[in-house]
C-alpha cells in the first residue's frame, strides 16, 4: 500500500545532505512534496506567507537540522513552537548530534521526534523511510493554516 | 532491525482487547517485559510518579495513551505529562478510536507528539503497532 503523500519542509544547509534526504523521501513515495530552506532565518516568514493561500505549500511535517547558519535549529524550534498558528506542525529533528542534552532539550521544546542521522547512505534512507512510514499513519493537525 | 534494549513503554489503555492486540502485535518478545500496562488515567499518573503499587517501576521512554479512560481522561494525563518538568520530554503517542478533528486538534494543542487512530481491521492494527515499534524503538532517539 503506497504511503499517503506528505508535504515536507526540509531545513538543512548542507547541499549534499539536502540531495540525499530529498532523494530518500522521493524513493519512499514520488508524490511526497519537498520544499527546502537552507537556513533558519526565513522559515517563519515562509510559512506565514504560504499559509495564507490554501494552494500554496504548507507542510504536514517539518524536518530540520539543529546546526543551521544564522538562526540555529534550537532557536527556530522555540520560535515555531511559540507561534500561535505554526506550533502544532510536527517537527522532526534530523541531525548528526547524538548529545543527550540536544535530544532532551529538543523534546522539552515540543518537537515530535528526534533522529540522529546514520552515517551510511543506505542507513539514512532506511531511517527516513521508517519515519515516513510512521508519520503516514498518524493524523496530522488539520487546523494549522493561518486563517 | 535492531531494537533498543530496556525500552520501557507505558501503555494507558482500559480496553483489555486492545491491550491484548498490542502485546500480540509486538514482534520482538524481548519487548514484552518492558511493556507496562495501566488501565486508567489515575494509574497512569501514579505510575509516572512511582506511587504505590508502582514504586519500583522505571521511567518510561515512551507513552502510548488512549483518550477515553476511566477516572482521569487521556487529555488530562497528556496535559499532566507535558506540563511537568520531570516528564515533558517523554514522547506521547495518542492511540484512540476517535478520528474527530476536535480530539486531534486538542491533542496537538496539548503537545501530543503524534496522533494515531486505532484501526478496526486486525491487519491494519498489526501494521500500526509494527510501525510504532520500527520508528520509536529503532530509528528515533528518545530523551
Amino acid at each position: 500500500m503506497p504511503a499517503k503523500p506528505l508535504k515536507i519542509l526540509l531545513i538543512e544547509d548542507n547541499e549534499a545532505e539536502v540531495v540525499q534526504v530529498r532523494e530518500s523521501i522521493h524513493n519512499h513515495n514520488p508524490d511526497h512534496i519537498v520544499n527546502v530552506l537552507n537556513d533558519g532565518v526565513g522559515v517563519i516568514q515562509f510559512l506565514e506567507e504560504n499559509s495564507r493561500s490554501a494552494k500554496n505549500f504548507f507542510p504536514n511535517l517539518i524536518m530540520l537540522d539543529l546546526n543551521l547558519p544564522k538562526l540555529n535549529g534550537r532557536e527556530l524550534i522555540s520560535e515555531l513552537k511559540n507561534h500561535p498558528d505554526l506550533k502544532t506542525v510536527p517537527v522532526i529533528v534530523l541531525t548528526s548530534s547524538d548529545l543527550k542534552e540536544d535530544i532532551r532539550n529538543s523534546y522539552r521544546h515540543k518537537i515530535s521526534s528526534y533522529i540522529v542521522k546514520p552515517a551510511g547512505n543506505e542507513e539514512l534512507e532506511r531511517a527516513i523511510h521508517t519515519a515516513l512510514d510512521f508519520y503516514s499513519i498518524t493524523q496530522m493537525p488539520t487546523n494549522n493554516q493561518i486563517q | 532491525m535492531k531494537y533498543k534494549k530496556n525500552f520501557d513503554i507505558l501503555i494507558v489503555e482500559d480496553n483489555p482487547a486492545d491491550v491484548y492486540l498490542i502485546r500480540e502485535c509486538m514482534s520482538d518478545k524481548g519487548i514484552i517485559p518492558h511493556l507496562h500496562i495501566v488501565n486508567d488515567g489515575d494509574e497512569a499518573l501514579r505510575f509516572l510518579e512511582r506511587k504505590a503499587p508502582f514504586a519500583d517501576k522505571p521511567m518510561p521512554k515512551l507513552v502510548i495513551l488512549d483518550l477515553n479512560l476511566p477516572k482521569i481522561s487521556g487529555f488530562q494525563v497528556l496535559e499532566f505529562i507535558k506540563k511537568d518538568n520531570r516528564f515533558k520530554s517523554i514522547p506521547v503517542i495518542i492511540l484512540s478510536t476517535s478520528s474527530s478533528s476536535n480530539d486531534i486538534a486538542q491533542s496537538y494543542s496539548l503537545n501530543a507528539n503524534c496522533y494515531v487512530v486505532k484501526p478496526k481491521d486486525l491487519e491494519d492494527f498489526s501494521r500500526i503497532v509494527s510501525s510504532i515499534e520500527d520508528f520509536w524503538m529503532e530509528t528515533a532517539e528518545v530523551a
